[in-house]
């Protein structure tokens, strides 16, 4: 794996709805805030793909259809591809552990480089914490989170290295997002005094992306202490990378990389 | 592992005027958690309602001696002890709220309530023909009594 380069790193922004000026525009943006690496969301509802199955099962000829879609690409000038490295994410929104299997067979699905799922239930929330492979749990403020965490479950979830991701773009947009997003961490820090919690942007267009610097500030509010705040935007999201990386890989002790670097070329 | 630490809040609700005692007994603990819970938007806004809103609980509230527990998580108990004071109106009966007591545990604030029931009627004591001290006595020390006799309950 090639080292992860040294700056800030943002683990959710969607670019599904902008143009591609827009886009360089964000990009520009994240740039002048000192994001180096940059994770561009794919959003799957695996929930209301369940619940349509009666359609698919009649055609019983074609080929299965990939619940997982192709990651986005995006014709990004040169200068902007030099300075920030782009991933690939996919957040998988789930009620029920059955329903995440049918990703194993997924092509696209290993296209992607880093793995967040949504729970939606209590259950779905445990299975996430206990079993799945998983780099990252998604807390949506969208709505009001519709189970308490249990201890145990946070806790064990910690000691595997899983990750918590609430976005900041909540905080911002409207008022019961705010409440239900203030209220989720203070409810992470009482279960587990918010351990591996990262805080990513969320953003979908450029006016809710924020400086580094300002999130931290924010992030006291949420329950943070300032060690915390530092490792949510910096150490964390670095960490998981990492991971996601090795999770890829599977059982591995070693991997061996050819560099096409000028050094081979002068040594011919 | 660290607890969870709560906070209980004695408070007393007193319509204005002693002749309305009776008042209260329409009004029930959902009334109390709505009036609180508009009080903290309008003061300390979505923050102090996110903090609050889903642990805060009535746990008790006697209409005839128009006290009531609160329980609050400790650290955000100071947003709330600086709103009671200005509720006006709790289900469309205005009202002045006043905070007695604030105590960790929700025992001590029946210890409270017990002392506090105590002194009221050492105050009564000497106003008092020796005849009715012994009725006064029950009725002010059971928190629990006829509606006739509950303007003499308390302050």
């Amino acid at each position: 794996m090639n080292p992860v380069p040294y700056g800030y790193i943002d683990l959710n922004a969607d670019f599904s709805k902008l143009t591609t000026k827009e886009i360089i525009r964000t990009l520009n943006l994240f740039i002048e805030y000192g994001y180096r690496v940059i994770a561009i969301n794919t959003f799957v509802d695996m929930e209301s793909l369940a619940s349509q199955p009666s359609k698919p099962k009649k055609k019983k000829s074609g080929p299965m259809e990939d619940p997982v879609p192709c990651p986005h690409t995006f014709d990004i000038p040169e200068d902007i591809s030099n300075k920030v490295e782009l991933l690939k994410r996919v957040t998988v929104k789930y009620s029920e552990p059955g329903q995440i299997i049918k990703l194993r067979d997924s092509k696209n699905f290993k296209q992607y480089q880093v793995f967040a799922v949504q729970p939606s239930t209590l259950n779905a929330f445990s299975h996430a914490c206990s079993t799945l492979e998983v780099d990252l749990i998604t807390l949506s403020c969208k709505e009001k989170l519709p189970f308490t965490i249990p201890r145990k479950m946070y806790q064990v979830a910690v000691q595997r290295g899983i990750h918590f991701e609430l976005c900041y773009a909540d905080l911002i947009t409207s008022t019961d997002s705010r409440i239900n997003c203030i209220q989720a961490s203070h409810s992470l820090s009482i279960v587990g005094k918010s351990r591996g919690l990262i805080l990513s942007s969320g953003s979908q267009s450029f006016i809710h992306i924020r400086s580094p610097h300002e999130v931290q500030c924010v992030s006291l509010m949420l329950g943070l202490s300032h060690v915390q705040a530092k490792q949510s935007i910096q150490d964390f999201p670095r960490h998981l990378l990492q991971r996601a990386y090795g999770r890829r890989l599977g059982k591995t002790l070693f991997d061996i990389q050819t560099q096409e670097s000028q050094d081979d070329e002068t040594m011919r | 592992m660290v607890r969870f630490k709560n906070r209980y809040l004695t408070i007393q609700i007193s319509p204005p005027g002693n002749t309305q005692c009776n008042q209260l007994v329409n009004i029930h603990s959902h009334h109390v958690y709505q009036a609180i819970r508009l009080a903290i938007k309008s003061i300390h806004g979505d923050y102090g309602l996110a903090c609050v809103q889903n642990i805060i609980s009535v746990k008790y509230l006697n209409p005839k001696t128009r006290i009531a527990f609160i329980r609050v998580p400790f650290g955000p108990h100071k947003l709330l002890t600086s709103v009671l004071p200005v509720i006006k109106q709790i289900d469309k009966l205005s009202v002045q709220v006043s905070v007695l007591h604030v105590s960790a545990t929700i025992r001590q604030c029946f210890k409270f309530v017990k002392d506090y029931q105590h002194r009221h009627l050492e105050q009564l004591w000497n106003s008092l023909s020796p005849s009715e001290r012994d009725n006064f006595k029950s009725v002010v020390l059971s928190l629990d009594v006829e509606e006739k006799s509950a303007p003499y309950l308390n302050k």
